[in-house]
């Protein structure tokens, strides 16, 4: 395990090298963070009084509900798309046979990819939500429990990276070698409409809430809400409920997206190889 | 001398698309068997699409064969190919798989160490002796796009040495290189070869190069191999000799058909004709029988004004046992 997580790291390293190779690119990537995020933020604050009563569960704090979500909403989608985006950019580097070849095969790869992911994320999360709070007076609760809240952030990003690595087996089932990956593409669009990401719940169709329960997304920016927005920790019953929920997605999607990655490279090794197309 | 590799009857099939919803079988390996020894190298000849590439990722654990038994270093090639994996090394074909460019030849070698779970305490000591080995000392801080195809070639095999395997394979390993990269990298084969003895294993389309390289050369056509042996011993197999043709002065009626006589009668002389102003043998080996042939011919007063020797090469060995299973 110690090994693996070394040569986890030295991929994570990889990554780094990488950014600090093109700073500009690295620049761009923090703007970009920013200026998604503003974008949401001014549109709430544009309907903050309108949507207010729809969010009484978080103190008619429009903003903030945006601000969190579009956040975390972010976060989830670079990581839901990691693992098919690390084994296409290694397969057209000609470079996931070499990783394959190795002890670790490529599970070192793409789990260095995912370090790298999650600390950048968490770096990106803590500036945009400081900017937020100091200079555009975004309301989070002054006693936000950290531990919770990195829970959250743990347990989401291992969810969704689960859901990446299902998706990661069509690299070899569906032989998707570039382009959108359709579960993670299906993922993402159903998590816009109905996770919550950029609207209350409440204004959802009760015939289709039964979709918002299916997604994990949306126990995790509840719970996330609850934590940042009302300093709700493990100790509240609907905080820990969606913590609970979303704990158990996390299990499910990593055990299932573990077997379909390794499926997948089992039935490439069995048919064509893993570095051809076909 | 116990093989290190040894594969009996394996076969892959794959699956060519030749539509959204189609697609045809096609046998990119049928039947191999091999035995390869230790500190052995090895050489995989034939043309593009003959099964070379398909062969060795089997025997590296990168392809599941589908019919066939094997083992590598002792391990089951279905059973084991993760063990086969982490115990043999593989250069791709290209110079730049598997090398980064956005670090330098050094860096390069330093995160695969790692990745390779080299102890710490050995890592520096490892990266500057292959550095020095295979000549790139003096580029250890360049980016991998600023040195020749040759040089990269060798960042490659000096990344799959970092661990010490003892089976190295090499696909095409000159392929894509100038006359000069392809010598030196050619020239660092043998020499990893002897100075670590490390088993080699490479495919080639280079016919001189596997004639140059290898203890012996299995030629493969359409996922069979055709052959397999070493040079000498393929020479031998096609009945073709190596031959002299010694240009004389002029060779009476008589004294022809006595020289013939004297000459066909050597221990291993093959053949043997002797016409007005020339004589032409074979032997095999024909260095043990040309001094003679030299010696009789003086014997009997002929004035020999020059010897030429031809020996078959490998290329046309190669064409002539393709050739003879029907192809042009």
């Amino acid at each position: 395990m110690k090994r693996f997580l070394r040569a986890s790291l030295s991929f994570a390293w990889l990554e780094l090298k990488a950014l600090r190779f093109y700073p500009v690119n690295g620049a761009l990537q923090v703007v970009q963070s920013f200026v998604s995020v503003g974008i949401w933020f001014f549109v709430s604050l544009l309907l903050n009084d309108f949507a207010a009563p729809d969010l009484a569960e978080f103190g008619g704090d429009f903003v903030a509900y945006m601000v969190v979500g579009v956040l975390f909403f972010q976060n989830a989608g670079s990581v839901l798309n990691l693992p098919q985006q690390s084994l296409a950019t290694a397969f057209w580097d000609k470079r996931l046979e070499v990783y394959h070849s190795q002890r670790h095969g490529i599970w070192a790869y793409v789990v260095g990819r995912l370090i790298w992911a999650f600390a950048y994320n968490a770096v990106m999360t803590v500036a945009v939500l400081v900017f937020g709070v100091l200079a555009a007076g975004v309301r989070l609760d002054p006693g936000l429990p950290l531990l919770p809240a990195f829970g959250f952030y743990v347990v989401f990003t291992l969810t969704v990276f689960g859901i990446g690595l299902i998706g990661a087996g069509n690299f070899f089932f569906l032989e998707i070698k570039q382009g959108r990956e359709p579960l993670t593409w299906g993922v993402n669009i159903l998590v816009r409409i109905f996770s919550g990401v950029y609207y209350p719940l409440s204004i959802i169709p009760v015939g289709l809430r039964w979709v918002t329960w299916c997604l994990p997304h949306t126990y995790a920016l509840q719970g996330v809400r609850l934590v940042m927005i009302n300093g709700a920790g493990l100790e509240n019953a609907d905080t820990l409920r969606a913590f609970l929920s979303l704990l158990a997605f996390c299990v499910a999607s990593l055990m299932a997206g573990i077997w379909m990655l390794n499926r997948g490279l089992r039935n490439a090794e069995a048919g064509n190889g893993i570095a051809v197309v076909g | 001398m116990t093989p290190v590799i040894s594969v009996q009857g394996l076969v892959k099939t794959f699956r060519v698309r030749d539509g959204l919803l189609r697609s045809h079988p096609f046998n990119a390996v049928d039947g191999v068997d091999l035995d390869i020894s230790s500190g052995e190298v090895f050489g995989l000849l034939g043309r593009n699409g003959a099964g070379k590439t398909t062969l060795i990722k089997m025997m590296a654990g990168l392809l599941r064969p589908d019919d066939g038994t094997g083992r590598v270093l002792g391990h089951d090639i279905y059973r084991d190919h993760k063990r086969i994996r982490a115990s043999v090394s593989l250069v791709a074909p290209t110079a730049d798989v598997g090398t980064d460019n956005n670090l330098t030849v050094r860096q390069n070698l330093e995160f695969w160490a790692v990745v390779y779970d080299l102890e710490r305490e050995h890592r520096d000591a490892r990266i500057d002796e292959l550095l020095t080995f295979l000549d790139l000392k003096a580029y250890e801080h360049h980016w991998p796009m600023s040195i020749s195809a040759g040089m990269r070639q060798r960042l490659a095999i000096a990344r799959s040495l970092l661990v010490r395997n003892p089976i190295l394979f090499l696909d095409e390993p000159t392929v894509k290189l100038d006359a000069a990269g392809a010598q030196a990298v050619r020239a660092f084969i043998r020499k990893i070869n002897q100075d670590f003895g490390i088993t080699i294993v490479l495919t080639t389309h280079f016919i001189f190069e596997a004639e140059r390289l290898c203890d012996r050369v299995a030629i493969l056509d359409r996922g069979k191999i055709i052959s397999c042996d070493s040079v000498t011993n393929l020479r031998r197999h096609l009945q073709r000799y190596d031959a002299s043709e010694i240009v004389c002065g002029e060779i009476g009626e008589d004294l022809c058909r006595e020289v013939h006589g004297r000459l066909i009668a050597l221990p291993n002389v093959v053949s043997c004709t002797v016409e007005r102003d020339r004589v032409e043998v074979s032997g095999d080996p024909l260095a043990s029988v040309l001094f003679d042939v030299l010696k009789i011919l003086r014997a009997h007063g002929i004035d020999i004004h020059s010897v030429d020797t031809d020996e078959p090469s490998l290329e046309e060995i190669f064409l002539t046992t393709v050739n003879s299973r029907g192809h042009v």
